[in-house]
């Protein structure tokens, strides 16, 4: 019985503050909008009107783009984070390593606000580069742009902890295997193809898939650098409770994007197998 | 058979090449990673009243000094405080028992607890936020820093949850029973023996704890009222009002704080025993 | 003609390890060498830097008389048996073989029919498709040693290659392993820490202490012959007597304190000044219970001490009477007077001793 009652705190906590939200929110996604009211309107019944009315292209040009942005940018911090994990454990002096790994270490917990910030300054459309950038033709109030520098956060964001957690998977890997493959013959970059890749694929994996689940959820990031022209379908439900306060809709979204995450991940985790 | 005739200098520009690219895009990363931050120092210390162009013309410590003048820093940094080390007592209470009930295998369906235990991981903080907003509005509560609270409790408990069962699975009953053996009863094995050993757990899971909720938007922005604001929802907010370099000297504490912490973690448990040395030595060609 | 491998004055660091410390031997085509020495004393080191995985601080590798340095490990034709196999887990029996073979450019059908003729060369027919881990660790070890061979490399580095086996399989594969390199008349370089494996394997021997060569030659010169304590010990068990050399009546004998003496072959010039001489168990001989009869040259009596079984022989240890102890090698055939505590009279030749102490 003393199980029960330890488990008990945490479970109420759980129960009140994650399992009865999200049950509100599909229960709520179904209720008629009422300007100005929180909650079902007594008698009014369900409705897939909150549904049907995400059908149009720029909600679904939202989806795709949270989609997008988030695919692209979870390949990209991979890619890098792959040889740099690899760097770090297997070029580097014991030195160097440990300097590198403290950095990866504070750029995992610095703040994203901060990030951000920095990059906004950065990056910005009246940063350092901005002469760099009109003399390259591009636009910094463009879209493009902006979508790019929602990306550079996006990474920026992401990039280190693909590295912590590919760093583990390189130091298991047995470097004689290497040795061997060099051995008969085989080039060195023949040699990651053959083998590295093949055998770090799962924390490759589990590393884009951390990535990307980030970024489909990624609220701050597009709320700042997005700088309102690029928005995530996260905002979207921000928007639909700050300025037009239409819960019911806010809920189907929210249910939206529950489903979209959760099928990602089982799409992933699925392929991976 | 002659060495030439079977193996040539195959290959060897290729590595040479692919190395070369390789460490290229490896600096190029690094220049990414860390240029943004050097760009938030150099203008955390400009002199100009308004945003200029960089370099600027003079230094000075005047965001510096204006952050402890603001009228909203103060406030919202405190609100942020006592929220996040509520999320972290009630996390290390709470959620460290929670952790022992489901590991101890005297629950029925513990893996299905500890799947929903876990599960607000895989869900957007957005959604978490938007429902509890419902949820409280429901029952009537528009405000209040209880709001804040739970709303930081759900987002991190997973961790220290995480964190805690890690450190227990990886223990050895036997050594409970041996306490008991001996004569200690559940709660004097629990401090003696099983403590000390989750003690690592329940520090990760508090420094887990800390870094969500301290840097939190997506829930507060939710759940935040007139009286009760966080430090990060109020800068947000001021990011997209007005280009105050108030902010910048903000980040540029939060970044020395930020090494600061990482460098106590370094010296107190190890960066590299955390992460660990792996399994073989580092491979050092020297070719 | 040219030597197949010429390791020459060869010197590494680790840091502040010096793991070889100027290192130099050569090995002719066709032969098979064996290296031998304890754990951490360069053996592994030295086939790194023939693969070309490690470069030297100083000195030369050549192979085929060609330098080595600046060679990556894929542009020398070099096998290389792991000392833990290091067999692709993420590729069957064949693709493992066929690996190396891939980057020579060698043909498909080729590569197939190599493949074949390796598995039947180390009777692991019909198990092309397994995966290692759904292997033995014997058949393991073959993989990976048709893995090392099927590029017909030059040289064949072996890194203690049966050292993962258990006692029984390693003494199968021992011989296996020796008639295969017979056969195909492979160069090969066997390392090891076990010096029957390095005596059945290699037609030399050269024993390594902590990053230098202390003696080659063949096993049975390295084995009755050694020329400092450590080989001696590390050859096998050795009795170490005290004593002087002088000339008797019937040639140079060896007498100890107690007056024993034993007749010993004329001692090689500069070694005059000996005190100990070194025998192998095998060299003395118990011939029965002490009768208190004379003593003749080339006989010792003491108490028995302790008797060891070893399977087909038992070790005897004798304290002398003159206070020294020798342990005998005995054929195990019978039990009987082994009382421990009895005398018993022993008789010690000496033509196979070895002199120390000049
Ligand atoms: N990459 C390396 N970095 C640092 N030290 C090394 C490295 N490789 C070898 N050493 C050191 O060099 C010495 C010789 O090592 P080596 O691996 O050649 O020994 P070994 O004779 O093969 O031993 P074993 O029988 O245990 O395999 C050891 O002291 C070892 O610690
Ligand atoms: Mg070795």
């Amino acid at each position: 019985m003393g199980a029960l009652w330890l488990i008990l705190p945490g479970l109420t906590l759980i129960c009140a503050g994650f399992a009865a939200p999200l049950a509100l929110l599909a229960r709520q996604s179904l209720d008629v909008f009422v300007p100005g009211r929180i909650g079902a309107v007594e008698g009014m019944g369900l409705t897939g009107e909150n549904y049907r009315q995400l059908l149009t292209p720029a909600f679904l040009g939202l989806v795709w783009q949270t989609l997008w942005l988030g695919i692209a940018t979870a390949t990209v911090a991979t890619a890098i984070a792959m040889p740099m994990a690899w760097a770090i454990v297997r070029r580097l002096s014991p030195r160097l390593r440990s300097l590198m790994l403290g950095l990866t270490f504070a750029l995992v917990f610095l703040s994203v606000l901060v990030k951000i910030y920095a990059i906004s300054m950065t990056f910005g459309a009246v940063g350092p580069f901005r002469p760099v950038l009109l003399a390259l033709g591009i636009n910094p109030n463009g879209r493009g742009y902006i979508e790019f520098v929602v990306a550079a956060g996006l990474v920026h964001a992401a990039l280190p902890v693909a590295v912590l957690s590919l760093v583990g998977a390189v130091q298991n890997l047995d470097p004689r295997l290497l040795d061997a493959a060099g051995c008969l013959g085989a080039p060195r970059w023949r040699v990651h193809l053959d083998i590295t890749l093949p055998m770090v694929r799962p924390a490759l994996v589990s590393a884009w898939l951390i990535a990307l689940t980030y970024a489909i959820s990624a609220f701050v990031i597009p709320l700042v650098l997005g700088r309102g022209r690029v928005n995530f379908v996260s905002n979207m439900i921000y928007t639909r409770f700050s300025e037009i306060a239409n819960y019911p809709s806010g809920a189907a979204i929210s249910v939206v994007m529950l489903a979209l995450s959760l099928i990602t991940i089982l799409l992933v985790a699925r392929a991976a197998r | 058979m002659s060495i030439g005739s079977n193996t040539v200098m195959r290959g060897a520009w290729q590595d040479r090449l692919a190395g070369g690219l390789i460490w290229a895009l490896l600096g190029v990363t690094l220049v990414f990673l860390l240029l943004p931050l050097v760009v938030a120092v150099v203008m955390s210390l400009d002199s100009r009243p308004f945003l200029g162009q960089l370099p600027p013309p003079s230094l000075s410590l005047q965001w510096y000094a204006k952050v402890f003048t603001s009228d909203y820093i103060g406030p919202s940094f405190a609100t942020s405080l006592v929220v996040a080390l509520v999320a972290v007592a009630l996390n290390a209470t709470a959620g460290t028992a929670a952790a022992v009930a489901i590991t101890s295998g005297r629950l029925p369906g513990s893996r299905l607890l500890a799947q929903l235990f876990l599960s607000p991981l895989v869900v957007p903080a957005v959604v978490i936020g938007f429902g509890l907003l419902l949820v409280l509005a429901r029952l009537g509560i528009t405000s209040g820093i209880g709001r804040l609270m739970l709303g930081h409790i759900v987002i991190t408990l997973p961790y220290a949850i995480r964190a805690c069962m890690a450190s227990l699975v990886g223990q050895d009953r036997r050594l409970t029973e041996a306490a008991a053996i001996l004569g200690a009863n559940e709660w004097q094995a629990f401090r003696s023996v099983t403590l000390p050993l989750i003690r690592t757990g329940i520090i990760t899971g508090a420094i887990f704890t800390l870094a969500i909720s301290l840097d939190d938007v997506a829930v507060s922005m939710f759940l935040v009222d007139r009286q009760n604001i966080t430090l990060p929802v109020a800068l947000v907010t001021h990011m997209r009002a007005a280009f105050d370099l108030t902010i910048a000297a903000i980040a540029v504490m939060a970044m020395v704080f930020t090494a600061f912490v990482v460098l106590i973690l370094d010296v107190t448990l190890g960066i590299d025993r955390v992460i660990g040395q792996g399994l073989y030595r580092s491979e050092k060609e020297n070719s | 003609m040219t030597d197949t491998l010429e390791f020459d004055a060869v010197t590494k660091q680790f840091g502040a390890v010096t793991a070889l410390d100027g290192v130099g031997f050569s090995v002719k085509q066709g032969e098979t060498i064996a290296l031998l020495g304890p754990s951490g004393c360069g053996k592994t080191t030295i086939l790194r830097l023939i693969a070309g995985f490690e470069q030297p601080d100083a000195g030369r590798v050549l192979l085929g008389g060609r330098d080595m340095a600046g060679l990556r490990p894929y542009q020398r034709n070099v096998g290389l048996l792991f000392q833990h196999y290091a067999l692709f887990p993420h590729m069957t029996v064949a693709e493992n073989i066929a690996y190396g073979l891939r980057y020579r450019g060698t043909p498909k059908a080729e590569v197939a029919a190599r493949v074949t003729e390796m598995l039947r060369l180390v009777r692991l027919e019909g198990m092309a498709d397994r995966r290692p881990d759904q292997l033995s660790g014997g058949q393991q070890q073959r993989v990976a040693l048709a893995r090392a061979m099927a590029t017909r490399p030059e040289l064949l580095l072996l890194d203690e290659p049966l050292s993962a086996l258990d006692a029984r399989l390693r003494q199968d594969l021992r011989t296996e392993l020796r008639d295969l390199l017979a056969e195909t008349g492979t160069t090969a370089i066997v390392v090891t820490h076990d010096q029957e494996e390095a005596m059945s394997l290699g037609q030399r021997i050269f024993v390594m202490r902590a990053g230098r060569i202390l003696q080659q030659g063949i096993p049975d010169e390295v084995y009755w012959q050694p020329q400092d304590r450590f080989t001696a010990e590390f050859m096998g068990r050795v009795n170490w007597l005290d004593g002087s050399f002088v000339t008797g009546a019937a040639g140079p004998v060896f007498r100890t304190p107690g007056g024993w003496e034993i007749a010993v072959p004329a001692l090689p010039s500069g070694q005059a000044g000996a005190t100990e001489l070194c025998l192998r168990p095998e060299s003395i001989e118990m011939v029965g219970a002490d009768h208190g009869i004379r003593t003749d040259t080339g006989t010792m009596r003491g108490v028995l001490e302790q008797t060891t079984l070893l399977g087909p022989t038992r070790i005897l240890s004798v304290r002398l009477s003159d206070g020294q102890s020798v342990e005998v090698a005995m054929p195990n055939r019978s039990q009987a007077m082994l009382q421990v505590g009895s005398f018993v009279m022993l008789a010690v030749n000496g033509h196979n001793g070895a002199f120390f102490g000049a």
